[in-house]
């Protein structure tokens, strides 16, 4: 696979939040606002990015038995060490973001990646990978939060857009309405895809 | 057997490496990542205390000071030089959803310099609204001579008498409120409250009110009205508090706070205590 392609199908084709449905936890829980989705979209792709190509230059060391736990290690070390260096060194950002960064681990999307595409592939295609599903993942975000944000708060980007009469509906910025939010741009691109096919 | 070797081999190599980058990076953020945290500290002191220029930890008299519903954790001496400027509280309050960090500087004038909310987990939207310039400027330039309340709406002079504290939040302004206003009370705040996040614990409170206004207030506030009357700080007048809409219980917890390292500051500090 050229990497070029690898870009667009993790933004597009493969997106990994309304195709491949992964990393549904961050996806609900953070989406209260649209910086909140650009936060932990873009702090998931670097290490997206880096956990790829490791996994990519290592697929050969890598026993297939204990492929898992490698993975873990390898995603795991490299949110460590994001984590750290951001609150050394911006710390201002590490604030913004800092209840997101260790959660990553956690995202199977990291996991998902190393297993079904960095481990077979070559590292600049698996680093293209990185960079499309993790741009893929921040604009599904980024979107959600949009969303949520306008219906919720009444804000975009934490600036008032409706107008003053506008009663925000709070259940959009509750869990309740991140469901509804994903369920429906679900199944809105779901009708938009099968309408092109 | 030599297979299984290999593999556990592999992967011990493997988490070899990830711990020695990661003890790499240890070593090289620790004393920034340090600094940094207490740069951060200082400047949450800094927002409620902006006169202080460095601040000294207090021991807390006693070990420790609180209430049903919050909780002294920290003091700090604000300087100026060699000059005391003011003190800091942080108190953690139980709010709706959990713990409210709460820090305000009190300065030598004895008013509320500033008040920041640190930590919380209250809900989007309505409790978490207590972060809120709006409400949190309210308490600045309070004075400590009298405790203040959280109301729903605020009375004309700014302050609650017996008669008039039907409006107040029932659980944070028990002190003021005889036998009829407490049944007006009851009744006002579980009706129009209904629409809201808060109802159980407005009803819970207000019902306790109705019944427990023949004799002294219930347990909970008893603690702190009838300490910080005998300070002689409060003269039965209450300072008023605009309380969030759909949210009393947060914005009473954060009254309740301050009322506490109000009343630390009357008692303690003021007698000359924590030097």
């Amino acid at each position: 696979m050229k990497a070029s392609k690898a870009i667009i199908n993790g933004i597009i084709t493969e997106n990994p939040t309304f195709r491949l449905v992964l990393g549904m936890c961050p996806t609900l829980a953070v989406t209260t606002a649209a910086i909140n989705g650009i936060g932990m979209g873009l702090a998931t792709a670097f290490v997206l990015i880096a956990s790829n190509l490791v996994i990519s230059l290592l697929k050969d060391f890598i026993p297939s038995q204990v492929r898992i736990p490698a993975y873990i290690v390898v995603a795991a070390t490299f949110v460590t060490v994001t984590g750290m260096l951001m609150e050394a060194f911006v710390p201002a950002l590490y604030e913004s973001l800092g209840i997101f960064i260790p959660l990553i681990v956690v995202n199977c999307i990291i996991l998902g990646r190393a297993e079904a595409f960095a481990s077979k592939n070559s590292p600049l295609v698996a680093i293209a990978d990185g960079i499309g599903m993790g741009l893929g993942f921040t604009l599904s975000l980024t979107l959600l939060g949009i969303i949520r944000e306008i219906l919720g708060a009444g804000t975009l980007f934490g600036m008032q857009i409706m107008p003053q009469a506008y009663n925000p509906a709070v259940i959009m910025i509750l869990p309740p309405g991140a469901f509804v939010t994903l369920g429906l741009l679900l199944g809105l691109l779901n009708k938009l895809t099968a309408k092109t096919r | 057997m030599s297979d299984i070797m290999k593999i556990g081999f592999r992967l011990f190599i493997i988490t070899v490496i990830a711990a020695i980058v990661m003890g790499i990076t240890n070593i090289a953020t620790e004393e920034p990542i340090r600094l940094q945290r207490i740069k951060a500290e200082n400047k949450a002191r800094q927002v409620a205390l902006p006169q202080a220029e460095d601040f000294r930890q207090l021991d807390i008299e006693g070990g420790s000071w609180g209430n049903g519903g919050a909780e002294i954790v920290e003091i700090y001496t604000g300087l100026s030089g060699d000059n005391v400027v003011g003190y800091v509280f942080r108190v953690k309050a139980m709010g709706y959803v959990g713990d409210i960090d709460i820090i305000l500087g009190i300065n030598t004038n004895d008013e509320i310099e500033a008040v920041e909310i640190g930590e919380h987990s209250e809900t989007p939207g309505l409790g978490a609204k207590v972060k809120d310039k709006a409400f949190l400027e309210q308490f600045h330039g309070k004075g400590t001579g009298a405790q203040l309340a959280a109301v729903k709406s605020l009375s004309e002079d700014g302050s609650v008498d017996a008669s008039s504290s039907s409006t107040v939040d029932a659980e944070s302004s028990a002190t003021t409120e005889t036998e009829s206003s407490a049944t007006v009370d009851a009744e006002g705040s579980a009706t129009t409250e209904s629409d809201d996040s808060a109802i159980t614990d407005t009803e819970g409170s207000a019902t306790t009110d109705t019944e427990g206004s023949a004799t002294p207030d219930a347990s909970g506030s008893a603690t702190v009205d009838g300490s910080s009357s005998a300070t002689g700080g409060a003269t039965g007048s209450v300072q008023e508090i605009q309380a969030i809409s759909g949210a009393t219980v947060t914005s009473g917890a954060v009254t309740r706070a301050i009322n506490l390292a109000i009343q630390y500051y009357n008692q303690i500090i003021l007698s000359g205590g924590g030097y």
